[in-house]
C-alpha cells in the first residue's frame, strides 16, 4: 500500500455573496497517493478549481471560508499559519495554472520570475540562481534558454509560456503538483506537447499530481485515478480503467458518452440537459443531480444519496444508478458494439 | 525606443501648426486690437494717426501674411514686443517664469508625496475603514471648487493662524537680502498656492492608484506570486505596486498639463507674480503678442507633458516597447 501524499477530509469551501456564504465545495474526502496522477473531472462550475485553490488557500480570504482538513506532510493546511503555509507553497506543492499569459507578471522578465522561487525559498546566490533557471528552461524544452531568460511573457508563444509556468512549478522539486486545466488554453497540437512534457517530468520527479480537467482524453492518457465532481460533491471515484469501462453514476456515464466516439452505431450524443446550477440556486437538500434527468421517475431517486464503495476502490454516490437509463436507448447500442 | 520617441516628436509639428493657427484665428475674432480705445484720452493722437500706427505695425495686412510673419518671427527667436509695455515679450516672460516653475514643481512634489501613499493605503485596504475615510476625503475635496478652497486656505493660514503670507511671491523687504532670506520668503509664499493646486489634483492620483491596485490584486499573476510562497506584503511590494504605477505614469502628462491651467487661476487669486498672472493681465489689456506667446508656450508644455508620459510608458511597460 502506498503512502498518502495529501489527505483531504470533509473539505468545504464557501464563497461569500450578498453577505452570505455558499458552499462551492461540499464536504469532500480525497486521498492522493504518492507518485500517482489523480484527476478531478466535471463540468464548468462544479468546484474543481475551488478545491485546488483551497489546498494552498489561494482564494481571497475576505470572501472565502474553508472548513475541514487538508493533511500534507503531517500538517493541516487549513489551520496552519500563513507563515507556515508560505514555506510549503511553491517549495513542496507546485501549482500550474490554466492561462499561461495572465499567470505571469507582464512586467517581469522570465528569468526573474523563475528565480523568484529561489529568492523566496533558498539561499542561492545570483549566479547559481541564474544557472538553475537556465537549466530549468532547458528541462522544460525551451529551445533558446538564454533568450527566453531575458524575454518578457508577451514575447513568447502560449506553449512556451506554459512551459515557463511548469518550470516555475517544478523549480524546487515539489512532492505534489497541482495542475488546474494546464492545457485548456492551448492549441490542440501544443496540448499534446505539454502533456508529454508533464508526463516525462512527472516520471523523473516522482511527484504526485492533481490534474484538473474537463477533457476526458487527457484523463485517459495521464491519470491513475479519477474523481468525478458534480455541484461541489464527488459523485464517483475509481481507477481510471474502471471509470472508463464500468462507469456507474448517471453523471459519469453522460460525461463519458458525450465524448464523440468513433463507433458508427450511434450518431446521437447522450447528453444530459442543462448545466451545473450556480451556487445561490443550488439545491442543498436531497440529490443535486435529479433535476437534470427528468425522465427518471420520482420514486427511483434516493432522498439523500451517499457516496458508497460498491466494489473495492470504486465509490459511487447513490444506489439508484442500478435503474438509470438514458432517455433514448443509444447507450445500449454503444455497449453492444463494444 | 528612440525611433518611437523620434516619431512622436515629429508628430508634434502638425499639432503645433494647428495650435498656432487656432490661437491666431481666435485672436482675430476678439473685438478690437492693441490700439483700439488706447488713445481716446490722448488729444495728440487722432484716429488718423491711430490708423497710421496700425499700418506701421502691419495690423492691416491680410491674415495669412500676419500669421506667417508671426510664426516666422517666433522661429527665429523674435517673440515681439509687448504692445502695452513696449518691452520684449521674452524679457517679460523670463521675469516670471521662475516663479511659475517654482509653483509647479512644489505642487507636483506635494501631489505625489501625499497622493501616492494615500492611494496605496486605500488600494491595499479596499472596502475597509481606511479606504472609506480616504474616499470620503476625495469626495469632499472634489466638491470644493479650487477658488473656494484657495480662499479658505488664505483665511485659515494667513488670517486665523497668521503664519503664511496671503499674497505675492516674495516679501519686498527681502528682495535685496541674502540667498537664504530670498529663498525663505519665496518658499513661504509658494506654500498656499501650491497647496490649493495640489490637494485637488492629488485626488485623481489617489483614486486612480487605489482602483488600479485593487484591480491588479485580483489578476492571475498575483495568484501565481502567492502560490510561489510570497507573503501578501511582498506580493504587493514586488508585483502589484509597480504594475499599478503604470497608469500613474501614463496619466502624469495630463496631470501636469491640467496643473498648468490650475496655476493660471491660482496665481491670480494669490497675485503671485507668475506667468498666469501675466496672462490674465495681458488678456484684459489685449496685449496679443504676450497672450499668443503664452498660449503657444503652454501648448508646447502640454504636448511635452504627454510626450514624457508616453516615453515613461515605453520605459516601464515592455509590452509597448518597439524593437
Ligand atoms: N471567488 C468566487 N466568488 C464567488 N463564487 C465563486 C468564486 N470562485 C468560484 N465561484 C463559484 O463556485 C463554483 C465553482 O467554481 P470553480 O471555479 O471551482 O469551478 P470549476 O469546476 O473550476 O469550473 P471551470 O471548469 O469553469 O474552471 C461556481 O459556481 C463558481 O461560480
Ligand atoms: S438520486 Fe441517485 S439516481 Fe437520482 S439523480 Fe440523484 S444520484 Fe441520480
Ligand atoms: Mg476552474
Amino acid at each position: 500500500m502506498k503512502n498518502r501524499a495529501l489527505s483531504i477530509k470533509k473539505l468545504s469551501v464557501s464563497f461569500k455573496m450578498n453577505g452570505q456564504y455558499y458552499k462551492a465545495v461540499d464536504n469532500i474526502d480525497l486521498d492522493i497517493m504518492e507518485n500517482e496522477v489523480f484527476a478531478i473531472v466535471g463540468e464548468s462550475g462544479c468546484g474543481k478549481s475551488a478545491t485546488a485553490m483551497s489546498i494552498l488557500r489561494l482564494h481571497n480570504e475576505n470572501y472565502t471560508k474553508i472548513e475541514g482538513e487538508i493533511n500534507f506532510g503531517g500538517k493541516d493546511l487549513v489551520s496552519i499559519s500563513e507563515h507556515g503555509l508560505n514555506k510549503i507553497k511553491g517549495k513542496e506543492i507546485g501549482m500550474i495554472f490554466q492561462d499561461p499569459l495572465s499567470a505571469l507578471n507582464p512586467l517581469h522578465r522570465i528569468g526573474k520570475q523563475i528565480e523568484e522561487m529561489f529568492v523566496i525559498h533558498t539561499n542561492l546566490n545570483s549566479l547559481d540562481r541564474k544557472n538553475r533557471a537556465l537549466e530549468l528552461l532547458e528541462d522544460v524544452g525551451i529551445p533558446n534558454p538564454e533568450i527566453a531568460y531575458n524575454s518578457f511573457p508577451h514575447e513568447l508563444s502560449g506553449g512556451m509560456r506554459q512551459r515557463i509556468i511548469i518550470a516555475i512549478a517544478l523549480s524546487l522539486s515539489p512532492s505534489l503538483l497541482i495542475a488546474d486545466e494546464p492545457t485548456t488554453a492551448l492549441d490542440v497540437t501544443i496540448q499534446a506537447q505539454i502533456l508529454d512534457l508533464m508526463r516525462d517530468l512527472k516520471e523523473k520527479s516522482k511527484a504526485s499530481v492533481i490534474l484538473i480537467t474537463h477533457d476526458l482524453g487527457v484523463v485517459a492518457e495521464m491519470a491513475d485515478r479519477v474523481a468525478v465532481m458534480y455541484a461541489g460533491q464527488i459523485v464517483e471515484l475509481a481507477n481510471v480503467d474502471e471509470i472508463f469501462e464500468n462507469p456507474k453514476h448517471p453523471y459519469t456515464k453522460s460525461l463519458l458518452s458525450s465524448i464523440p466516439r468513433k463507433s458508427k452505431s450511434t450518431n446521437r450524443l447522450n447528453t444530459i440537459f442543462g448545466s451545473v446550477p450556480d451556487l445561490m440556486n443550488m439545491p442543498r437538500d436531497g440529490c443535486r443531480f435529479s433535476s437534470r434527468i427528468p425522465w427518471i421517475n420520482e420514486k427511483e431517486h434516493e432522498e439523500n444519496p451517499k457516496l458508497q464503495e460498491i466494489e473495492p476502490n470504486h465509490f459511487v454516490r447513490c444506489s439508484c444508478y442500478k435503474n438509470f437509463h438514458f432517455q433514448d436507448s443509444s447507450i445500449e447500442k454503444v455497449k453492444e458494439k463494444e | 525606443m528612440w525611433k518611437t520617441t523620434f516619431r512622436r516628436i515629429i508628430m508634434l509639428i502638425p499639432q503645433l501648426i494647428g495650435v498656432t493657427l487656432l490661437i491666431f484665428i481666435l485672436a482675430e475674432f476678439m473685438p478690437g486690437d492693441a490700439f483700439s480705445g488706447r488713445f481716446v484720452e490722448d488729444p495728440t493722437i487722432g484716429s488718423e494717426r491711430e490708423e497710421e500706427l496700425r499700418e506701421l505695425h502691419g495690423l492691416n495686412d491680410p491674415w495669412h501674411i500676419r500669421y506667417t510673419r508671426w510664426v516666422g518671427d517666433m522661429l527665429s527667436g523674435d517673440f515681439g514686443l509687448s504692445l502695452v509695455h513696449r518691452r520684449p515679450v521674452l524679457e517679460m516672460v523670463a521675469e516670471r517664469i521662475g516663479n511659475t516653475l517654482l509653483l509647479s514643481i512644489v505642487s507636483i512634489v506635494i501631489i505625489y508625496s501625499f497622493a501616492l501613499p494615500l492611494g496605496i493605503i486605500a488600494g491595499k485596504n479596499w472596502d475597509k475603514p481606511s479606504e472609506k475615510i480616504i474616499s470620503f476625503y476625495n469626495f469632499v475635496q472634489m466638491s470644493i471648487p479650487t477658488v473656494v478652497f484657495a480662499i479658505v486656505l488664505q483665511w485659515f493660514f494667513g488670517i486665523i493662524l497668521g503664519i503664511l503670507p496671503l499674497r505675492g511671491s516674495i516679501d519686498v523687504r527681502v528682495v535685496n537680502g541674502t540667498f537664504f532670506e530670498i529663498w525663505g520668503s519665496r518658499l513661504q509664499h509658494v506654500i498656499l498656492p501650491a497647496l490649493s493646486i495640489s490637494l485637488l489634483s492629488g485626488v485623481s492620483v489617489i483614486r486612480f492608484l487605489s482602483n488600479e491596485i485593487n484591480e491588479q490584486r485580483h489578476l492571475d499573476y498575483t495568484v501565481t506570486a502567492r502560490a510561489k510562497g510570497l507573503s501578501m506584503d511582498k506580493v504587493y511590494r514586488n508585483h502589484i505596486f509597480r504594475n499599478s504605477m503604470l497608469p500613474i505614469a501614463a496619466t502624469s502628462g495630463s496631470l501636469i498639463a491640467g496643473l498648468f491651467s490650475g496655476v493660471l487661476i491660482i496665481e491670480n487669486i494669490f497675485t503671485f507674480q507668475g506667468m498666469g498672472q501675466l496672462f490674465f493681465t495681458s488678456v484684459s489689456q489685449r496685449d496679443w503678442p504676450i497672450v499668443n506667446f503664452l498660449v503657444v508656450f503652454y501648448s508646447i508644455l502640454t504636448m511635452a507633458g504627454f510626450l514624457i508620459s508616453d516615453i515613461m510608458l515605453t520605459i516601464f511597460d515592455p509590452r509597448i516597447r518597439i524593437k
